[in-house]
Protein backbone atom coordinates (compact mmCIF):
# COMPACT_ATOMS: atom_id res chain seq x y z
CA UNK A 1 0.00 0.00 0.00
CA UNK A 2 2.47 2.82 1.05
CA UNK A 3 5.48 0.50 -1.20
CA UNK A 4 8.39 2.73 -2.50
CA UNK A 5 9.93 1.03 -6.15
CA UNK A 6 12.61 2.16 -7.60
CA UNK A 7 12.76 1.66 -11.16
CA UNK A 8 15.87 2.23 -13.38
CA UNK A 9 16.48 5.31 -11.28
CA UNK A 10 20.15 7.42 -12.02
CA UNK A 11 21.14 10.35 -10.57
CA UNK A 12 23.85 12.29 -11.69
CA UNK A 13 25.18 16.13 -11.10
CA UNK A 14 26.50 17.13 -14.18
CA UNK A 15 28.93 14.09 -15.81
CA UNK A 16 29.04 12.82 -12.34
CA UNK A 17 26.96 9.84 -11.69
CA UNK A 18 25.43 9.35 -8.34
CA UNK A 19 22.93 6.58 -7.77
CA UNK A 20 23.40 4.15 -10.95
CA UNK A 21 20.07 2.19 -12.43
CA UNK A 22 18.84 1.67 -9.41
CA UNK A 23 16.37 -0.77 -8.87
CA UNK A 24 14.58 -1.64 -5.66
CA UNK A 25 10.89 -2.40 -4.18
CA UNK A 26 10.72 -1.41 -0.76
CA UNK A 27 7.28 -3.09 1.06
CA UNK A 28 4.78 -0.69 2.58
CA UNK A 29 5.54 -0.97 6.81
CA UNK A 30 8.95 -2.24 6.60
CA UNK A 31 12.05 -0.82 8.43
CA UNK A 32 14.63 -0.42 5.41
CA UNK A 33 18.20 0.42 6.06
CA UNK A 34 20.20 1.89 3.54
CA UNK A 35 23.91 1.45 4.42
CA UNK A 36 27.05 2.45 2.55
CA UNK A 37 30.16 3.84 3.15
CA UNK A 38 30.29 7.88 2.63
CA UNK A 39 29.68 9.09 -1.06
CA UNK A 40 27.90 6.15 -1.88
CA UNK A 41 24.45 7.60 -2.24
CA UNK A 42 22.74 6.49 0.17
CA UNK A 43 21.20 10.40 1.28
CA UNK A 44 20.98 11.48 -2.58
CA UNK A 45 18.41 8.21 -2.69
CA UNK A 46 16.53 9.40 0.72
CA UNK A 47 16.45 13.09 -0.85
CA UNK A 48 15.28 11.64 -3.88
CA UNK A 49 12.51 9.78 -2.34
CA UNK A 50 12.05 13.41 -0.30
CA UNK A 51 11.49 15.06 -3.60
CA UNK A 52 14.63 17.30 -2.36
CA UNK A 53 16.30 15.68 -4.99
CA UNK A 54 15.15 15.69 -9.07
CA UNK A 55 15.77 11.86 -10.86
CA UNK A 56 17.76 12.42 -13.86
CA UNK A 57 16.48 9.07 -14.99
CA UNK A 58 13.85 6.49 -14.13
CA UNK A 59 10.79 6.01 -12.35
CA UNK A 60 9.82 6.21 -8.72
CA UNK A 61 6.59 5.23 -7.59
CA UNK A 62 5.69 5.20 -3.64
CA UNK A 63 1.90 4.00 -2.97
CA UNK A 64 1.56 3.07 -6.47
CA UNK A 65 1.83 6.90 -7.70
CA UNK A 66 4.55 7.68 -9.71
CA UNK A 67 6.34 11.08 -8.28
CA UNK A 68 9.41 12.24 -10.50
CA UNK A 69 7.50 15.56 -10.32
CA UNK A 70 5.43 15.42 -7.66
CA UNK A 71 6.71 18.57 -4.31
CA UNK A 72 8.15 17.56 -1.24
CA UNK A 73 5.26 18.79 0.57
CA UNK A 74 2.80 17.12 -1.38
CA UNK A 75 4.57 13.48 -0.77
CA UNK A 76 2.58 13.26 2.67
CA UNK A 77 6.52 12.31 4.71
CA UNK A 78 8.38 12.89 7.50
CA UNK A 79 11.61 13.40 7.95
CA UNK A 80 14.29 13.61 10.33
CA UNK A 81 17.51 15.44 9.03
CA UNK A 82 21.12 14.81 10.38
CA UNK A 83 21.59 18.15 12.13
CA UNK A 84 17.64 17.52 13.17
CA UNK A 85 16.69 21.30 11.24
CA UNK A 86 15.03 22.81 14.00
CA UNK A 87 13.97 25.89 13.68
CA UNK A 88 15.90 28.10 16.67
CA UNK A 89 13.56 30.93 16.27
CA UNK A 90 10.58 28.77 17.72
CA UNK A 91 10.10 27.01 21.20
CA UNK A 92 9.98 22.78 20.98
CA UNK A 93 6.57 23.19 21.11
CA UNK A 94 6.24 25.34 17.70
CA UNK A 95 8.98 23.43 16.11
CA UNK A 96 6.45 20.49 16.59
CA UNK A 97 3.17 21.72 15.46
CA UNK A 98 4.15 24.36 12.83
CA UNK A 99 3.77 21.70 10.08
CA UNK A 100 0.32 20.59 11.39
CA UNK A 101 -0.78 24.19 11.54
CA UNK A 102 0.17 24.26 7.62
CA UNK A 103 -1.74 21.24 7.27
CA UNK A 104 -4.63 23.09 8.63
CA UNK A 105 -5.73 20.15 11.00
CA UNK A 106 -7.76 21.09 14.33
CA UNK A 107 -5.90 22.65 16.67
CA UNK A 108 -7.85 20.50 19.50
CA UNK A 109 -6.19 17.55 17.20
CA UNK A 110 -2.78 19.13 17.01
CA UNK A 111 -3.02 19.23 20.70
CA UNK A 112 -3.66 15.93 21.42
CA UNK A 113 -1.43 14.63 18.93
CA UNK A 114 1.83 16.84 19.92
CA UNK A 115 0.71 15.84 23.97
CA UNK A 116 0.92 12.41 23.06
CA UNK A 117 4.35 12.27 21.23
CA UNK A 118 5.54 14.16 23.80
CA UNK A 119 4.76 12.20 26.50
CA UNK A 120 5.94 8.99 24.32
CA UNK A 121 9.57 10.51 24.08
CA UNK A 122 9.72 12.02 27.66
CA UNK A 123 9.88 16.27 26.34
CA UNK A 124 6.69 17.06 28.17
CA UNK A 125 8.70 18.94 30.43
CA UNK A 126 10.26 20.63 27.39
CA UNK A 127 7.88 22.19 25.52
CA UNK A 128 8.41 26.00 25.90
CA UNK A 129 12.47 25.90 25.55
CA UNK A 130 14.08 27.08 22.56
CA UNK A 131 16.47 24.29 20.42
CA UNK A 132 19.77 25.79 21.78
CA UNK A 133 18.64 25.32 25.18
CA UNK A 134 18.33 21.54 24.43
CA UNK A 135 21.11 18.77 24.77
CA UNK A 136 21.92 16.82 21.39
CA UNK A 137 19.68 13.69 22.94
CA UNK A 138 16.87 16.12 23.77
CA UNK A 139 17.11 17.92 19.73
CA UNK A 140 17.03 14.64 18.64
CA UNK A 141 14.12 13.40 20.10
CA UNK A 142 12.62 16.80 19.48
CA UNK A 143 13.34 15.98 15.50
CA UNK A 144 12.01 12.56 15.99
CA UNK A 145 8.95 14.34 17.71
CA UNK A 146 7.94 16.96 15.06
CA UNK A 147 7.83 13.94 12.39
CA UNK A 148 5.91 11.77 14.41
CA UNK A 149 3.17 13.90 15.35
CA UNK A 150 2.61 14.17 11.09
CA UNK A 151 1.66 10.82 11.14
CA UNK A 152 2.68 10.44 7.34
CA UNK A 153 2.96 7.62 5.64
CA UNK A 154 6.51 7.48 4.59
CA UNK A 155 8.81 8.23 7.85
CA UNK A 156 12.33 9.27 6.26
CA UNK A 157 15.87 9.14 8.66
CA UNK A 158 19.02 10.81 7.64
CA UNK A 159 21.76 9.35 9.92
CA UNK A 160 19.43 11.11 12.63
CA UNK A 161 21.74 9.44 15.56
CA UNK A 162 25.17 10.22 14.34
CA UNK A 163 25.54 13.27 16.39
CA UNK A 164 25.01 11.37 19.68
CA UNK A 165 27.28 9.15 22.12
CA UNK A 166 27.46 5.51 22.15
CA UNK A 167 25.18 5.10 25.12
CA UNK A 168 22.18 7.52 23.91
CA UNK A 169 22.16 5.59 20.51
CA UNK A 170 21.87 2.61 22.08
CA UNK A 171 18.61 4.03 23.39
CA UNK A 172 17.23 5.74 20.73
CA UNK A 173 17.86 2.45 18.45
CA UNK A 174 15.26 1.06 20.72
CA UNK A 175 13.00 4.13 20.90
CA UNK A 176 13.33 4.55 16.91
CA UNK A 177 11.73 0.31 16.68
CA UNK A 178 9.14 1.29 18.87
CA UNK A 179 8.17 4.74 17.15
CA UNK A 180 8.14 2.64 14.25
CA UNK A 181 5.83 -0.05 16.09
CA UNK A 182 3.37 2.70 16.73
CA UNK A 183 2.24 2.87 13.39
CA UNK A 184 4.18 1.58 11.33
CA UNK A 185 4.86 3.82 8.52
CA UNK A 186 7.14 2.83 5.89
CA UNK A 187 10.49 3.45 7.12
CA UNK A 188 14.14 4.24 4.79
CA UNK A 189 16.72 5.28 7.75
CA UNK A 190 20.14 5.87 6.11
CA UNK A 191 23.15 5.31 7.62
CA UNK A 192 26.95 4.18 7.86
CA UNK A 193 26.84 2.03 11.04
CA UNK A 194 26.46 -1.15 10.60
CA UNK A 195 25.65 -1.92 13.93
CA UNK A 196 22.37 0.58 13.98
CA UNK A 197 21.62 -0.72 10.53
CA UNK A 198 22.11 -4.58 11.45
CA UNK A 199 19.66 -3.64 14.86
CA UNK A 200 16.99 -1.37 13.28
CA UNK A 201 16.29 -2.93 10.03
CA UNK A 202 13.94 -5.28 8.59
CA UNK A 203 15.89 -5.39 5.65
CA UNK A 204 19.14 -3.68 4.47
CA UNK A 205 19.91 -2.38 1.19
CA UNK A 206 24.01 -1.81 0.53
CA UNK A 207 25.65 0.37 -1.74
CA UNK A 208 28.54 1.42 -3.07
CA UNK A 209 29.79 3.81 -5.38
CA UNK A 210 26.01 4.66 -6.51
CA UNK A 211 24.93 1.11 -7.24
CA UNK A 212 22.93 -1.19 -4.77
CA UNK A 213 25.33 -4.16 -3.78
CA UNK A 214 22.62 -6.00 -2.08
CA UNK A 215 19.03 -6.18 -0.62
CA UNK A 216 18.22 -8.70 2.23
CA UNK A 217 17.97 -9.51 5.87
CA UNK A 218 20.18 -8.39 8.15
CA UNK A 219 20.95 -12.17 9.21
CA UNK A 220 21.42 -13.42 5.05
CA UNK A 221 23.84 -10.13 4.32
CA UNK A 222 25.81 -11.25 7.53
CA UNK A 223 26.20 -15.53 6.42
CA UNK A 224 26.04 -14.62 2.73
CA UNK A 225 27.15 -11.67 0.96
CA UNK A 226 26.69 -10.96 -2.18
CA UNK A 227 30.02 -9.41 -3.14
CA UNK A 228 33.45 -9.13 -1.70
CA UNK A 229 32.34 -5.25 -1.14
CA UNK A 230 29.64 -6.78 0.98
CA UNK A 231 31.49 -9.26 2.88
CA UNK A 232 34.04 -7.09 3.71
CA UNK A 233 31.69 -4.11 4.90
CA UNK A 234 29.60 -5.51 7.24
CA UNK A 235 31.15 -7.61 10.35
CA UNK A 236 33.48 -6.14 12.64
CA UNK A 237 36.39 -6.88 11.96
CA UNK A 238 35.15 -7.86 8.67
CA UNK A 239 35.34 -11.09 6.47
CA UNK A 240 38.39 -12.59 6.14
CA UNK A 241 38.90 -13.17 2.39
CA UNK A 242 41.55 -15.16 1.56
CA UNK A 243 42.84 -16.16 -2.38
CA UNK A 244 41.84 -19.72 -3.00
CA UNK A 245 42.53 -22.02 -6.15
CA UNK A 246 41.38 -25.27 -7.00
CA UNK A 247 42.96 -27.79 -9.09
CA UNK A 248 43.78 -31.65 -9.15
CA UNK A 249 40.56 -31.85 -6.86
CA UNK A 250 41.23 -29.40 -3.98
CA UNK A 251 41.43 -26.80 -2.45
CA UNK A 252 44.49 -24.65 -2.38
CA UNK A 253 44.68 -21.94 0.47
CA UNK A 254 48.10 -20.30 0.95
CA UNK A 255 50.00 -23.59 -0.43
CA UNK A 256 48.12 -25.87 1.91
CA UNK A 257 45.63 -28.30 0.47
CA UNK A 258 42.25 -28.13 2.00
CA UNK A 259 39.27 -30.64 1.10
CA UNK A 260 36.09 -29.00 0.78
CA UNK A 261 32.42 -31.06 0.36
CA UNK A 262 32.17 -33.19 -2.09
CA UNK A 263 29.02 -30.93 -3.56
CA UNK A 264 31.29 -27.69 -4.12
CA UNK A 265 33.94 -29.29 -6.60
CA UNK A 266 31.24 -28.75 -9.68
CA UNK A 267 31.25 -24.73 -8.48
CA UNK A 268 34.72 -24.44 -7.61
CA UNK A 269 35.59 -26.02 -11.09
CA UNK A 270 33.95 -23.45 -12.86
CA UNK A 271 35.80 -20.55 -11.61
CA UNK A 272 39.17 -21.76 -10.45
CA UNK A 273 40.62 -18.59 -8.67
CA UNK A 274 38.17 -17.32 -5.91
CA UNK A 275 38.20 -15.47 -2.77
CA UNK A 276 37.70 -17.53 0.37
CA UNK A 277 35.27 -15.76 2.53
CA UNK A 278 35.42 -16.82 5.98
CA UNK A 279 34.20 -14.73 9.05
CA UNK A 280 36.81 -14.48 12.09
CA UNK A 281 34.67 -15.50 14.90
CA UNK A 282 34.13 -18.71 12.80
CA UNK A 283 37.69 -19.63 12.81
CA UNK A 284 38.88 -21.86 15.69
CA UNK A 285 41.93 -23.59 16.91
CA UNK A 286 42.01 -26.90 16.06
CA UNK A 287 44.18 -30.32 16.67
CA UNK A 288 43.58 -31.35 12.96
CA UNK A 289 44.16 -27.61 11.38
CA UNK A 290 43.67 -26.28 8.16
CA UNK A 291 45.52 -23.70 7.66
CA UNK A 292 48.79 -22.30 9.94
CA UNK A 293 49.60 -19.17 10.73
CA UNK A 294 52.54 -16.84 12.88
CA UNK A 295 50.68 -14.84 15.70
CA UNK A 296 51.40 -11.43 14.27
CA UNK A 297 48.99 -9.36 17.56
CA UNK A 298 46.76 -9.85 19.50
CA UNK A 299 43.64 -7.38 20.32
CA UNK A 300 41.65 -7.28 23.79
CA UNK A 301 37.81 -6.65 22.95
CA UNK A 302 36.71 -7.39 26.61
CA UNK A 303 34.78 -10.88 26.32
CA UNK A 304 36.63 -12.01 22.82
CA UNK A 305 40.45 -11.61 21.47
CA UNK A 306 41.03 -10.80 18.03
CA UNK A 307 44.22 -12.58 16.68
CA UNK A 308 46.02 -11.52 13.49
CA UNK A 309 47.81 -13.94 11.97
CA UNK A 310 49.96 -13.96 8.86
CA UNK A 311 49.81 -17.30 6.99
CA UNK A 312 52.58 -19.46 6.42
CA UNK A 313 54.13 -20.04 2.50
CA UNK A 314 51.76 -16.54 1.25
CA UNK A 315 51.63 -14.28 3.89
CA UNK A 316 48.15 -13.89 3.50
CA UNK A 317 46.39 -11.84 6.67
CA UNK A 318 43.84 -14.09 8.69
CA UNK A 319 41.59 -12.86 11.34
CA UNK A 320 40.50 -14.65 13.80
CA UNK A 321 38.08 -14.43 17.25
CA UNK A 322 38.55 -16.74 20.10
CA UNK A 323 37.16 -16.50 23.62
CA UNK A 324 39.02 -14.74 25.79
CA UNK A 325 39.49 -17.56 28.29
CA UNK A 326 40.77 -19.57 25.60
CA UNK A 327 44.59 -20.01 25.90
CA UNK A 328 46.39 -19.22 22.47
CA UNK A 329 50.28 -20.89 21.92
CA UNK A 330 52.70 -18.70 21.20
CA UNK A 331 53.99 -18.58 17.71
CA UNK A 332 52.61 -20.93 15.22
CA UNK A 333 48.91 -21.32 15.28
CA UNK A 334 47.03 -23.85 13.42
CA UNK A 335 43.67 -23.01 12.19
CA UNK A 336 40.17 -24.49 11.51
CA UNK A 337 36.35 -23.75 10.07
CA UNK A 338 33.78 -25.05 9.38
CA UNK A 339 32.87 -25.24 5.34
CA UNK A 340 28.86 -24.52 6.44
CA UNK A 341 30.34 -20.76 7.23
CA UNK A 342 32.63 -20.72 4.23
CA UNK A 343 31.33 -18.34 1.02
CA UNK A 344 33.33 -18.08 -2.33
CA UNK A 345 33.70 -15.17 -4.15
CA UNK A 346 34.58 -14.96 -8.23
CA UNK A 347 38.15 -13.89 -7.95
CA UNK A 348 37.91 -11.21 -10.92
CA UNK A 349 33.57 -10.03 -10.65
CA UNK A 350 33.94 -10.56 -7.03
CA UNK A 351 30.33 -12.18 -6.76
CA UNK A 352 29.50 -14.58 -4.58
CA UNK A 353 29.72 -17.71 -6.66
CA UNK A 354 26.65 -19.46 -4.24
CA UNK A 355 28.46 -22.70 -2.83
CA UNK A 356 25.99 -25.21 -1.50
CA UNK A 357 26.09 -25.08 1.79
CA UNK A 358 27.13 -28.99 3.54
CA UNK A 359 27.88 -29.86 6.25
CA UNK A 360 29.22 -33.34 5.10
CA UNK A 361 33.30 -32.14 5.38
CA UNK A 362 32.61 -29.71 8.29
CA UNK A 363 35.79 -29.57 11.07
CA UNK A 364 34.53 -29.75 14.32
CA UNK A 365 35.21 -26.51 15.98
CA UNK B 1 11.74 62.32 7.69
CA UNK B 2 9.28 60.44 4.84
CA UNK B 3 11.46 60.52 2.33
CA UNK B 4 14.07 58.59 4.48
CA UNK B 5 11.74 56.65 6.08
CA UNK B 6 10.13 55.37 2.15
CA UNK B 7 13.51 55.13 0.94
CA UNK B 8 14.44 52.85 3.47
CA UNK B 9 11.65 50.22 3.73
CA UNK B 10 11.32 50.05 -0.44
CA UNK B 11 15.02 49.17 -0.32
CA UNK B 12 14.35 46.57 2.70
CA UNK B 13 11.05 45.00 1.06
CA UNK B 14 12.95 45.11 -2.80
CA UNK B 15 16.44 43.62 -0.86
CA UNK B 16 14.74 40.75 0.73
CA UNK B 17 12.47 39.52 -2.00
CA UNK B 18 15.45 40.17 -4.48
CA UNK B 19 17.74 38.24 -1.92
CA UNK B 20 15.31 35.46 -1.41
CA UNK B 21 14.73 34.69 -5.38
CA UNK B 22 18.44 34.38 -5.73
CA UNK B 23 18.88 31.77 -2.72
CA UNK B 24 15.77 29.84 -2.78
CA UNK B 25 14.83 29.65 -6.66
CA UNK B 26 16.74 28.41 -9.37
CA UNK B 27 15.91 30.26 -12.68
CA UNK B 28 18.92 30.65 -15.75
CA UNK B 29 21.63 32.89 -15.65
CA UNK B 30 20.94 33.31 -11.90
CA UNK B 31 24.90 33.57 -11.37
CA UNK B 32 25.50 35.69 -14.53
CA UNK B 33 22.21 38.40 -13.13
CA UNK B 34 23.78 38.53 -9.99
CA UNK B 35 27.76 39.43 -10.74
CA UNK B 36 26.13 41.86 -13.06
CA UNK B 37 23.99 43.53 -10.34
CA UNK B 38 27.57 43.59 -8.11
CA UNK B 39 28.86 45.59 -11.04
CA UNK B 40 26.51 48.40 -10.08
CA UNK B 41 28.09 48.67 -6.72
CA UNK B 42 31.57 50.52 -9.43
CA UNK B 43 28.94 52.43 -11.14
CA UNK B 44 29.53 56.11 -9.87
CA UNK B 45 26.01 58.16 -8.41
CA UNK B 46 27.43 61.11 -10.63
CA UNK B 47 27.24 58.60 -14.15
CA UNK B 48 23.79 58.17 -13.20
CA UNK B 49 22.79 61.52 -12.06
CA UNK B 50 21.83 63.08 -15.60
CA UNK B 51 19.91 60.15 -16.84
CA UNK B 52 18.01 59.94 -13.91
CA UNK B 53 17.46 63.61 -13.60
CA UNK B 54 15.82 63.58 -17.16
CA UNK B 55 13.83 60.57 -16.37
CA UNK B 56 12.11 62.03 -13.44
CA UNK B 57 11.66 64.99 -15.46
CA UNK B 58 9.49 63.43 -18.11
CA UNK B 59 7.52 61.56 -15.16
CA UNK B 60 6.62 65.42 -14.01
CA UNK B 61 8.06 64.41 -10.75
CA UNK B 62 10.44 67.22 -10.37
CA UNK B 63 9.52 69.07 -7.14
CA UNK B 64 8.21 66.59 -5.12
CA UNK B 65 9.02 63.96 -2.81
CA UNK B 66 8.43 60.91 -5.25
CA UNK B 67 11.01 62.48 -7.56
CA UNK B 68 13.87 61.93 -4.78
CA UNK B 69 12.35 58.75 -3.39
CA UNK B 70 11.54 56.48 -6.95
CA UNK B 71 15.34 56.08 -8.57
CA UNK B 72 16.65 54.55 -4.85
CA UNK B 73 13.84 51.88 -4.12
CA UNK B 74 16.23 49.49 -4.72
CA UNK B 75 20.43 48.87 -3.74
CA UNK B 76 22.82 46.51 -5.26
CA UNK B 77 24.44 46.23 -2.08
CA UNK B 78 21.22 45.03 0.06
CA UNK B 79 19.89 42.74 -2.18
CA UNK B 80 23.86 41.22 -1.95
CA UNK B 81 23.52 41.62 2.25
CA UNK B 82 20.52 39.66 2.16
CA UNK B 83 21.36 36.96 0.09
CA UNK B 84 24.56 36.50 1.93
CA UNK B 85 22.24 36.40 5.02
CA UNK B 86 20.26 34.12 3.78
CA UNK B 87 22.63 31.61 2.60
CA UNK B 88 23.92 31.23 5.91
CA UNK B 89 20.91 29.83 6.52
CA UNK B 90 20.95 26.27 6.86
CA UNK B 91 19.54 24.31 3.90
CA UNK B 92 17.57 21.61 6.13
CA UNK B 93 15.66 24.44 7.47
CA UNK B 94 14.25 25.71 4.35
CA UNK B 95 14.19 21.97 3.17
CA UNK B 96 11.97 21.01 6.48
CA UNK B 97 9.83 24.13 5.77
CA UNK B 98 8.88 22.55 2.05
CA UNK B 99 8.72 18.87 3.28
CA UNK B 100 6.00 20.72 5.35
CA UNK B 101 4.44 21.71 2.24
CA UNK B 102 5.20 25.49 3.53
CA UNK B 103 4.49 27.77 0.52
CA UNK B 104 7.85 30.03 -0.51
CA UNK B 105 6.18 33.15 1.40
CA UNK B 106 5.35 31.13 4.63
CA UNK B 107 9.38 29.64 4.70
CA UNK B 108 9.97 33.82 4.25
CA UNK B 109 8.25 34.85 6.68
CA UNK B 110 8.24 32.40 9.14
CA UNK B 111 11.74 30.87 8.63
CA UNK B 112 13.85 33.02 6.86
CA UNK B 113 13.48 36.78 8.06
CA UNK B 114 12.95 35.60 11.95
CA UNK B 115 16.79 34.03 11.56
CA UNK B 116 17.88 37.22 9.51
CA UNK B 117 16.42 39.59 11.81
CA UNK B 118 19.59 41.28 12.74
CA UNK B 119 20.54 41.71 9.40
CA UNK B 120 17.70 43.11 7.93
CA UNK B 121 17.52 45.59 10.91
CA UNK B 122 21.88 46.65 10.32
CA UNK B 123 21.04 47.12 6.57
CA UNK B 124 17.52 49.19 7.42
CA UNK B 125 19.68 51.61 9.72
CA UNK B 126 22.20 51.94 7.15
CA UNK B 127 20.04 52.63 4.58
CA UNK B 128 17.99 55.43 6.81
CA UNK B 129 21.50 57.10 7.23
CA UNK B 130 22.35 56.99 3.92
CA UNK B 131 19.12 58.79 2.99
CA UNK B 132 18.61 60.85 5.86
CA UNK B 133 22.19 62.32 4.93
CA UNK B 134 21.75 62.24 1.48
CA UNK B 135 21.95 65.57 0.08
CA UNK B 136 22.99 65.83 -3.58
CA UNK B 137 19.98 63.78 -5.29
CA UNK B 138 17.33 66.07 -3.38
CA UNK B 139 18.84 69.35 -3.98
CA UNK B 140 18.47 68.45 -7.66
CA UNK B 141 14.86 67.38 -7.10
CA UNK B 142 13.72 69.75 -5.02
CA UNK B 143 13.36 73.38 -5.55
CA UNK B 144 10.56 74.90 -2.99
CA UNK B 145 11.94 75.31 0.06
CA UNK B 146 8.17 74.04 1.40
CA UNK B 147 9.70 70.69 0.20
CA UNK B 148 13.43 70.81 1.04
CA UNK B 149 15.07 67.41 3.41
CA UNK B 150 17.01 68.30 6.23
CA UNK B 151 20.09 68.58 4.79
CA UNK B 152 18.97 71.53 1.96
CA UNK B 153 17.12 73.57 4.81
CA UNK B 154 19.93 73.97 6.73
CA UNK B 155 22.11 74.93 3.89
CA UNK B 156 19.83 77.36 3.91
CA UNK B 157 21.46 79.40 6.94
CA UNK B 158 24.70 79.16 5.79
CA UNK B 159 25.74 81.87 3.07
CA UNK B 160 28.65 81.89 1.08
CA UNK B 161 28.72 85.52 0.13
CA UNK B 162 28.61 86.07 4.46
CA UNK B 163 26.01 86.65 6.93
CA UNK B 164 25.71 82.82 7.95
CA UNK B 165 23.25 82.42 10.87
CA UNK B 166 26.04 80.05 12.77
CA UNK B 167 24.03 79.83 15.88
CA UNK B 168 20.88 78.52 14.06
CA UNK B 169 22.88 76.44 11.84
CA UNK B 170 24.71 74.75 14.11
CA UNK B 171 21.42 73.96 16.10
CA UNK B 172 19.57 72.42 13.15
CA UNK B 173 22.65 70.51 12.63
CA UNK B 174 22.94 68.90 16.24
CA UNK B 175 18.98 68.38 15.57
CA UNK B 176 19.97 66.72 12.31
CA UNK B 177 22.43 64.36 13.25
CA UNK B 178 20.26 63.22 16.64
CA UNK B 179 18.10 60.74 14.83
CA UNK B 180 20.54 58.53 13.10
CA UNK B 181 22.94 58.51 16.36
CA UNK B 182 20.44 57.78 18.09
CA UNK B 183 19.34 55.08 15.51
CA UNK B 184 22.60 53.87 15.58
CA UNK B 185 23.57 53.42 19.19
CA UNK B 186 20.43 51.66 19.67
CA UNK B 187 21.00 49.31 17.28
CA UNK B 188 24.66 48.96 16.51
CA UNK B 189 25.05 45.26 18.13
CA UNK B 190 23.29 44.81 15.29
CA UNK B 191 25.75 46.17 12.88
CA UNK B 192 28.30 44.95 14.38
CA UNK B 193 27.34 41.23 13.93
CA UNK B 194 26.37 41.50 10.58
CA UNK B 195 29.04 43.47 8.68
CA UNK B 196 31.44 40.92 11.22
CA UNK B 197 29.26 38.22 9.80
CA UNK B 198 29.72 39.16 5.83
CA UNK B 199 33.19 39.57 6.20
CA UNK B 200 34.22 36.64 8.06
CA UNK B 201 31.33 33.76 6.72
CA UNK B 202 31.58 35.32 2.65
Amino acid sequence: MNGIIFENVCKSYGETPVVKDLNMVIQGGERLILLGPSGCGKTTTLRMVAGLETITAGTLKMGGQVVNTVEPGARNIAMVFQNYALYPHMTIWENITFGLFLQKIPIEEIKARTEQALEILNLSAYEQRKPNELSGGQKQRVALCRSLVKQAPYFLLDEPLSNLDAQLRLQARTELVKIHNLYRPTFIYVTHDQVEAMTVGQRIAIMNQGALQQLDTPDAIYQHPANTFVASFIGSPPMNLMKGSFRDGALWIADSRVNPPTKWHRHLAEHQELWIGIRPEQCCLSDTPMLYGQIEFVEHLGSQRCIHLRLHHDGQRLLCMLPVDQPIPAGTLGVSFSWQHVNGFDRHAGQNIELPNSLSHSYAC
Amino acid sequence: MLIASSITLAKIITSILAGFAFVYYEFSHKEKLFNTLLLTFFIPITVVMMPNYLLISKLGLLNTPWGVILPQLADGMGIFLMRQSMRNIPKPLLEAGRLENASPWVILTRIILPLIKPSVIAMGIVFFINSWNDYFWPLLILHDKPTYTLPLALQMFISAEGGSEWGIAMAVAMLTALPPLLLYLTCQRFIMNTFMQSGVKG
